[in-house]
C-alpha cells in the first residue's frame, strides 16, 4: 500500500480517465502514476476517453488493457454510448467479466442524450439486475436522481461532479428523499468545488455517500487532493471520503 | 513557505456561496487556517458596485481598488483617482470589464490605465464570465494590453482551457501573469514555467469561492524547484507591491 505522507493512509480515486481528449488534455498512464505516488493516490478507477468520445469498443479494450498491465493501481470503467447499442448486453457481459473492470461510466453529455432517455434505461435496468457501480457525468437534477434511484434500487450510481453544485435546498431533497439508499454517492471531482461544499455534503447526507476523485487528465489531481488538506471535515469522515468509502464499494 | 494570496474577497456576500469572512479578523482567521501569510483583499461591497470604501488594511491585508469606470469618471477624476489610490495605500487595482459591460477597449478609459502604468500598479484583470469561463478573447485581451505594455498585468479567474490564447499574450507582453485558483491544467504550472520562467504565475486562493487549500497543495506538489515554488507562492506578487510608486 502506498502511504500518502499528509494522511497517513492511502487514497482512492473514483473518477478519473485515461487517453487523449479531443481538445488536447492527455496524460500517459506512466505519467498519472507518477501523480498518483506525489499525492499518495493508491488506485484510481478511470474510463478511458477515446470509448467517451468516439469509439467505445476500442477505447474500452484500451481501458482493459491498462487496467491489465496496472492491476494494483488501475481499475476500468466500461463505456457506452446510448448510439451504438448493437449487442449491448453481450459486450458488457464480456466486458465486465475482464479483471479490473468494476462499472460503467456514461456521459449524456459529450454523447448528446439525455441521460433519462430509454437507451440509458436499458443501462440502467441492465446494471439494476446485476448490482453494478455505475458512473454517470452528470445524473440529472435532484428530483431525477430520486426517481432514478427509487426506480433502480440495486443500482448503486455515483453523481458525477455533484459535490459542485452546493445548494442547500437540493442537498435537503436528496437528503429527505435518499434516507433508505446508501448506495447512492456523489463525488468531489471538479475544477470549482465550491469553498464548504463538501462540508455540507457530508452534514446532511453524510460522508458515507461522498467519493474522491480527481477527473484527471483535465485537471492536476493536487487541486483536487489539495481541499482535503485543509478543510473543516474531522478525520473520519475526511477518510471515508479518500478512501474508506471507495474502497468498501471495490471489495464488497 | 509563504504564501501571498493575490485573489482573495471580505465581507458579505449575497451571491450564493457556502462561507465567507465578514470582517478581517474572520479572513485572517482562515487566513491562518490555511496558512497564508499575506492577501491583497477586496472589499466585497465594492464588487457590488458600491463607491469607494474603506480601504481594508492590516499588516497582512493590501487593500485593492475596483475600478469602475463609470462611476470612476463620474466621480473620481484623474487626479483626485491618483489621491484615493495614494491616501488609501491600494496595493493593486481589480478590473472586471466584462462583468461590468464596459468591454475592454481600452481607448475609453486610457488615461487612467496610464495612470496606473505610470504608478506600476498591478491590474487583478478579472474576464470571468459566467457561461464563458473557458473562453479566453486573445484579440481583445491582445489589443487592452497594446495600450498598456508596461502595466503589470495578473489575469484572474481563469479557467484551464485557456493556453492556446494565454501562450502567444505570454510571449507578446511579458508583463503579464497568470494566478494560480483556475489554472488547473495538469502540469500546466511546469510547462508555463519551463516555458516562461517562474516570474509568470502567481498564487491566488479565489477565496471565498474556492478552497484555499487547492492552489496551495498545487504549488507545494508542483514539480519545480524549490525557488520557483517560493517565487511563486510569494515573490512575485510582493515584489509587485513593493515596486508601486505613490508620489
Amino acid at each position: 500500500m502506498i502511504e500518502c505522507r499528509k494522511f497517513g493512509y492511502s487514497i482512492l480515486d473514483a473518477h478519473a480517465h485515461i487517453g487523449y481528449s479531443f481538445d488536447g488534455y492527455r496524460m500517459s498512464p506512466e505519467e498519472q502514476l507518477h501523480s498518483m505516488d506525489i499525492l499518495g493516490i493508491e488506485k484510481m478507477l478511470a474510463s478511458n476517453l477515446h470509448a467517451l468520445y468516439f469509439d467505445p469498443v476500442q477505447g474500452n479494450r484500451e481501458m482493459a488493457d491498462v487496467a491489465a498491465r496496472y492491476p494494483e493501481r488501475i481499475l476500468g470503467y466500461v463505456a457506452v454510448n446510448p448510439h451504438h447499442m448493437e449487442g449491448w448486453e453481450a459486450y458488457l457481459n464480456e466486458m465486465l467479466a475482464l479483471p479490473n473492470m468494476v462499472g460503467i461510466k456514461l456521459h449524456p453529455d459529450f454523447n448528446s442524450y439525455p441521460t433519462n432517455g430509454p437507451q440509458y434505461h436499458r443501462i440502467y435496468e441492465y446494471a439494476n439486475r446485476h448490482r453494478l457501480l455505475v458512473l454517470n457525468h452528470y445524473f440529472g437534477d435532484v428530483k431525477t436522481i430520486v426517481e432514478l434511484a427509487k426506480s433502480y434500487p440495486h443500482m448503486k450510481m455515483i453523481c458525477g461532479h455533484r459535490c459542485a453544485y452546493p445548494n442547500l435546498d437540493e442537498i435537503r431533497y436528496l437528503r429527505d428523499n435518499l434516507a433508505d439508499r446508501r448506495d447512492i454517492y456523489f463525488d468531489t471531482t471538479s475544477s470549482c468545488v465550491a469553498y464548504g461544499a463538501i462540508e455540507r455534503y457530508c452534514e446532511y447526507l453524510g460522508s458515507e455517500r461522498i467519493l474522491f476523485g480527481t477527473d484527471t487528465p483535465y485537471f492536476d489531481p493536487a487541486y483536487q487532493v489539495g481541499r482535503f488538506l485543509w478543510c473543516g471535515l474531522n478525520d473520519r469522515d475526511r477518510r471515508n471520503i479518500l478512501r474508506e468509502n471507495m474502497w468498501n464499494l471495490i471489495t464488497k | 513557505m509563504c504564501y501571498f494570496d493575490c485573489n482573495c474577497r471580505a465581507g458579505f456576500e449575497t451571491v450564493p456561496v457556502v462561507k465567507f469572512s465578514r470582517t478581517t479578523g474572520e479572513l485572517l482567521r482562515e487566513m491562518d487556517f490555511f496558512g497564508i501569510n499575506k492577501a491583497l483583499v477586496m472589499d466585497s461591497e465594492t464588487f457590488y458596485d458600491r463607491p469607494t470604501p474603506r480601504p481594508i488594511r492590516s499588516d497582512r491585508l493590501l487593500p485593492v481598488l475596483n475600478f469602475l469606470p463609470y462611476r470612476n469618471v463620474q466621480e473620481l477624476s484623474r487626479e483626485n483617482l491618483k489621491q484615493t489610490i495614494c491616501e488609501g495605500r491600494y496595493a493593486a487595482i481589480r478590473f472586471q470589464p466584462l462583468k461590468g459591460r464596459y468591454g475592454l477597449d481600452a481607448e475609453l478609459f486610457h488615461e487612467e490605465l496610464l495612470l496606473f502604468e505610470q504608478m506600476r500598479l498591478p491590474m487583478l484583470l478579472d474576464l470571468n464570465v459566467p457561461g464563458q469561463e473557458y473562453f479566453l478573447d486573445y484579440g481583445a485581451v491582445k489589443r487592452f494590453l497594446q495600450g498598456v505594455p508596461e502595466l503589470p498585468v495578473i489575469l484572474m479567474n481563469t479557467s484551464y482551457r485557456i493556453d492556446l490564447s494565454l501562450y502567444p499574450l505570454m510571449e507578446q507582453f511579458p508583463k503579464l501573469c497568470v494566478e494560480t485558483s483556475g489554472y488547473q491544467g495538469y502540469h500546466a504550472i511546469e510547462e508555463l514555467v519551463e516555458r516562461f520562467g517562474s516570474r509568470r504565475i502567481v498564487f491566488g486562493s479565489r477565496y471565498p469561492f474556492y478552497y484555499p487549500g487547492a492552489s496551495r497543495c498545487r504549488v507545494e506538489t508542483a514539480e519545480l524547484s524549490e525557488q520557483d515554488r517560493k517565487r511563486i507562492a510569494y515573490q512575485n506578487l510582493q515584489e509587485m507591491v513593493e515596486a508601486v510608486r505613490y508620489d
